[in-house]
């Protein structure tokens, strides 16, 4: 069955809750207006499945996926002490032998340069496809939640810990230069906050972080401003991706899913209403033809289309999804026991496209 | 039980709900099918089980009401931040499982910023804690943070039910849905969402689950850390938790036939799990054993409805108002279960309440003026009412709606006095008050003899009758409309007066606290609202904050048994026993707090206070805020106060009645027969030189083991507040009787144990701390069973 919803009236659950609202109409002035008008057409549903040859779930959460093609995928996660990263050759997932570390939370490159950050201000950098690594100096033991790679030259890495205290938050936003890291200040913002999540461009001249309670950032190859969020916004924003300048992507939430969507430059709220009823969202993907895959808790997996439209997926699976990413034959979404006590399951489905 | 609500009272339930389905309007409904029944077996006496429970569910229900009146202490986990000590502090009235005077409200603070975003303070969901330790570990008061613009009062809310609550269909919460008011009759109602599930729970609606519910609390008021309960575990609770369905919609069709329709209700719960909490206090996380944790939320689940009164005719002419006001729109009388309807009253949506109840706060999908619609179930002892507590009476709370329930309150309000007695009959009916109490005492719950709590032996019939309303007084809680406030630390004297009994001493979480500026000189100044720091401000009013720098010290409730024992020792005794300048050359240095009256003060941790009546004056000021008539001449109260409520706020027949309840409260009985071998160490130590068993003088038959001066107790580097001619140092040897009933111990609770606390001695005790530390086991043991006997 499919389910879809716009963004203006929610279609709850239509048949059933049909239904049931016959069932229970003695019961209170429902009403008359209620979540049963028939969706206009919208496209097939799709399952997420887990791959035949997927990662060792033992091996702790799947915390990111990216690669440069179909037949090239990394993904990194591991335990909080022992980071763990996979590569995928076309055929199946095989782990990389790391150098010892905690918990990495997230994989980007460009060009022959693959990048790994995770907690302890870990960084990591590979020239030959994952086959040896490097470690590269952050100057923080911050957790990196981020990192985004323009080109061998251009790498941005964020992060910071909302565990601590707010009278010890220091959101970490860092630049590489030469073979090292380094502390770019924050702009001037309305707000403190813990930590920036995550970090995306379409090019070194736009690029957008985005972190806890709505902080929304970007970098216009000069210097980075706080972008405000029509309405305001203190959801955490958790991941962010775009193809290309055109359609850029924001999803966040704990709780209740959050999305912002920047289209011709603007910013705005996306199925603002709909995304609200919906799980906290953890990760995004934007494939060419605008359409953004959302993930988060409880194994929410989301389809916004540009014009807000949600079609949601099944995934099978309550445990949450932190990351998505898209390559041209399918899309792969990975997590894990993320919402509970170490020692963690890793997961990873994917779909085909 | 079974059938209970058969008959009339179930034929005029569905009478209302038949009159709310025509208030509708939809033109197109199909018939409606017959209705559903109440559910069977879900009420109890508040604070009971319900009869469906399994003997297994009961026996849980036990281990989780002990989790649930466990004082948790710092080194189980407690802190560092804090309100309170013990989930039922929050769920004491009017028994365990319920809600909580205006003494455990709370705050939640936050920031409002110029785009319209609001960000909660702190990282515990907003909630300003009243107990925090400062960056060297030191006891604080957690400051709100530096942006906060926003301030809340929280007042408890009840767990009858809740279990209940968890199952109903989400279909049937979103029946009632109409945030466009198209059926135009003033309501709109809108639920929130918690990770994609319809919000049920929390003052806006903000939670799904009863296990998130629990863990946040305890990890926001307490500071105990917690894990989700395992896959395993939830799949055991009395409300099916397990998410073991892949997709909401289809596993609630599909399910439906095999469990009877409980799939929705495991989703619900399902959402429960969240990460792991920590936090940066010592004690390794998770602070909460998981099958604490289990029993806890068990408990919770299996807490019974109130049990509705037998209808009479009052109480069907009030149902009948109620609906016709307008009120059952919200406060929807019944919502389908899978076990039946639930007859909670409320629609547990969202509403618009007004402007003038709006409290800043946005939660998902709620803003400041927007409140769940409270159940309606056992309302009668659930008050104060409102989110804030600001309705004392079932009056006042529906003359305070506004908003959505503006036109139900003025339709209240036109109605004659008959009208509006029988709406209140009509509430009262809903369950509940067979337990009611204006405080904690119940009906039929005399004072005891002989025990801790009792009156002394010699009073007459007469006198225990003034005894017993004295010890009314001193248990009823007061409303701000009362007086209360407009900063305040217990609404009541039992607030801070109830460990073990009424009259005894107060937890952890009431500490009272001090605070002052010392310069650079030593000279030290108090803030202009005097030492005493209280926790509470009255709604509107913003809290007191300790100013940077300033000293800041807690002090613990002292235990009140036996004070007219005390109070009836001679002044000549205890200034004998002074030795100011130790003439003698023991070390021991008692000096007696002379007040400037030229009278000696007794009570008090620095014997401030010289008499009962004066210490009645004294709580009745810094500790409620109430006002007494100036014609009683009591120097510590005060007369007249800056909030709008008419002076004198508290009688003075009040004001006699605790005196002489005070007067004649028994000191703590031994328990067992003090072993003579303790006692001779206790003398040997030189414990007696302080605390001396008895000043002559004493009423023969007693032993306080104080000599009610003032002693350096600590080292050259602790400093408190002063109080007149005590210094921040010294401080009243505390009577030692019925000490197995007063820990933590020491001023500031600071010893979990009487050891820890015999370890806590300096200053003046230092010697006979390094002698009791010199001991040998056993001796040390048998001190303490000494101790634990007086």
């Amino acid at each position: 069955m499919a389910f879809a919803e716009s963004s203006g009236r929610g279609r709850f659950g239509a048949r059933w809750a049909a239904r049931l609202l016959i069932g229970l109409s003695a019961l209170a002035p429902a009403a008359c207006d209620d979540a049963a008008t028939p969706s206009e057409e919208v496209p097939t549903e799709r399952t997420w499945t887990a791959p035949a040859a997927g990662p060792d779930a033992r091996l702790g959460l799947c915390m990111s996926v990216w690669g440069p093609g179909p037949d090239t995928l990394y993904a990194v996660g591991g335990q909080p002490q022992a980071g763990a990263a996979w590569r995928f050759d076309g055929t199946a997932w095989q782990p990389l032998t790391l150098p010892d570390g905690p918990l990495l939370n997230w994989v980007h490159g460009a060009g022959d340069v693959l990048w790994m950050v995770g907690d302890g201000g870990r960084a990591l950098r590979s020239r030959d496809g994952g086959a040896s690594f490097e470690a590269v100096p952050t100057g923080t033991d911050q957790p990196l939640w981020g990192v985004w790679a323009a080109n061998d030259a251009t790498v941005w890495a964020v992060g910071g810990d909302a565990r601590t205290a707010p009278d010890d938050w220091a959101p970490v936003l860092l630049k590489l230069t030469a073979d090292a890291f380094e502390t770019v200040p924050l702009p001037t913002l309305d707000r403190t906050f813990a930590a920036i999540y995550k970090v995306w461009g379409s090019g070194p001249d736009d690029v957008i972080a985005v972190g806890a309670r709505g902080v929304l950032l970007h970098y216009d190859g000069t210097a980075w401003a706080q972008v405000p969020v029509p309405g305001g916004l203190s959801d955490d924003l958790i991941s962010v991706w775009g193809q290309g300048a055109e359609r850029v992507v924001v999803a966040g939430g704990r709780n209740n899913g959050v999305a912002l969507a920047r289209e011709a430059g603007i910013w705005r709220r996306a199925a603002a209403d709909a995304l609200s009823k919906r799980p906290g969202l953890n990760g995004v993907w934007v494939a060419p033809d605008g359409t953004a895959t959302l993930v988060g808790v409880r194994g929410a997996a989301i389809r916004l289309l540009p014009d807000d439209t949600l079609i949601r997926d099944r995934t099978d699976t309550s445990l949450v999804l932190h990351a998505v990413f898209g390559v041209a034959d399918r899309e792969v979404a990975v997590g894990g026991s993320l919402d509970s006590s170490p020692p963690w399951t890793g997961l990873m489905l994917e779909v085909a496209r | 039980m079974r059938g209970q609500l058969r008959g009339r009272n179930l034929a005029t339930l569905f009478g209302l709900l038949a009159v709310a389905v025509a208030a509708s309007g939809c033109d197109d409904e199909p018939a409606a099918p017959a209705p559903q029944a109440i559910a069977e077996g879900i009420f109890a006496t508040p604070g009971q089980i319900r009869p469906s429970a399994t003997a297994e569910q009961r026996a849980t229900f036990e281990r989780g009401e002990a989790v649930a009146i466990r004082r948790f202490t710092p080194s189980e986990g407690l802190g560092p931040d804090f309100n309170v000590t013990f989930c039922a502090a929050c769920h004491e009235k009017p028994v365990f499982g319920g809600a909580a005077a205006h003494y455990r409200n709370f705050l939640l603070r936050g920031q409002t910023l110029a785009d319209g975003s609001f960000l909660f303070g702190g990282r515990r969901g907003g909630v300003l804690a009243t107990f925090g330790k400062d960056a060297q570990g030191a006891p604080t008061r957690p400051h709100p943070d530096a942006g906060d613009d926003t301030f809340a009062v929280r007042n408890p809310i009840p767990f009858f039910g809740v279990g209940l609550i968890a199952e109903i269909d989400e279909a049937a919460i979103l029946a009632n849905v109409d945030p466009d008011d198209a059926n135009g009759d003033g309501i709109r109602g809108r639920p929130n969402y918690d990770k994609g599930f319809v919000g049920r729970f929390g003052m806006k609606s903000q939670t799904v689950s009863i296990e998130g519910f629990i863990r946040g609390p305890l990890n926001n008021h307490l500071g105990l850390t917690s894990n989700p309960l395992s896959p395993e575990l939830q799949a055991a609770l009395p409300v099916p938790s397990v998410a073991e369905v892949r997709d909401f919609l289809e596993a609630a069709e599909g399910l439906t036939a095999q469990t009877g329709g409980l799939a929705q209700a495991r989703f619900h719960q399902a959402a429960a799990p969240a990460a792991p909490l920590t936090d940066d206090d010592d004690v390794a996380d998770p602070e909460l054993a998981e099958a604490d944790l289990y029993d806890l939320v068990s408990w919770a689940m299996l807490l019974g409805a109130p049990k509705p009164a037998e209808p009479t005719a009052e109480t069907e002419a009030g149902r009948a108002h109620f609906s016709e006001f307008g009120c059952a729109a919200c406060h929807v009388p019944a919502l389908s279960s899978p076990r039946g309807l639930i007859p909670l009253y409320s629609d547990l949506l969202l509403h618009d309440m007004g402007d003038a109840n709006a409290d800043g706060i946005f939660m998902g999908l709620a803003g400041p003026n927007d409140f769940r619609t409270a159940p309606l179930w056992g309302i009668g002892v659930a008050g104060p009412y409102l989110h804030d507590g600001s309705a004392f009476t079932l009056e006042a709370a529906v003359e305070a709606h506004g908003g959505e329930g503006a036109a139900s309150r003025q339709a209240f309000l036109a109605a004659s006095d008959e009208a509006r007695s029988q709406v209140v009959a009509f509430l009262l009916s809903l369950g509940g008050t067979e337990v009611a109490t204006e405080g904690l005492l119940h009906a039929g719950s005399p004072p005891p003899t002989g025990e801790a709590g009792a009156p002394l032996p010699d009073l007459d019939d007469a006198g225990k009758a003034r005894f017993e309303a004295g010890r009314r007084r001193f248990d009823r809680d007061h409303g701000f409309e009362e007086g209360v406030g407009p900063h305040f630390n217990g609404d009541s004297c039992r607030a801070c007066h109830f460990d073990p009994v009424i009259g005894g001493s107060g937890p952890l979480d009431l500490n009272v606290a001090r605070t002052g500026l010392y310069n650079a000189e030593g000279g030290f100044t108090a803030p202009s609202f005097g030492t005493v720091l209280p926790r509470h401000p009255v709604p509107g009013v913003i809290r007191h904050e300790c100013e940077t720098d300033a000293v800041f010290e807690l002090r613990q409730s002292l235990s009140l048994l036996g004070i007219g024992v005390l109070a009836g020792i001679p002044d000549e005794s205890i200034l004998a026993a002074a030795d100011p300048t130790d003439l003698d050359g023991d070390g021991i240095a008692g000096v007696a707090q002379m007040l400037p009256d030229g009278r000696l003060g007794r009570f008090g941790w620095k014997a401030q206070v010289v008499n009962i009546p004066d210490f009645v004056g004294d709580a009745l000021r810094f500790e409620l805020g109430l006002t007494i008539p100036a014609e009683l001449g009591i120097t510590t109260a005060i007369t007249a106060d800056d909030d709008a409520i008419l002076d004198p706020e508290f009688p003075a027949e009040g004001v006699a009645e605790l005196t002489f309840f005070l007067q004649n409260l028994a000191p703590p009985p031994h328990a067992g027969t003090p072993d003579p071998a303790g006692r001779a160490i206790f003398e040997q130590l030189g414990c007696a030189a302080c605390h001396i068993p008895a000043l002559p003088g004493t009423r023969p038959g007693y032993e306080p083991f104080t000599d009610l001066l003032l002693h350096r107790m600590y080292d050259d580097t602790h400093q408190g507040v002063p109080d007149g001619v005590a210094d921040g140092a010294q401080y009243r040897t505390p009577p030692l009787w019925g000490i197995r009933f007063t820990g933590p111990y020491l001023h500031d609770g600071r010893a979990e144990t009487l050891s820890a606390a015999l370890d806590g001695h300096g200053g003046e005790a230092t010697a006979s701390r390094e002698a009791w530390q010199a001991l040998s086991a056993s001796d040390r043991e048998r001190l303490l069973d000494f101790l634990k006997a007086i």
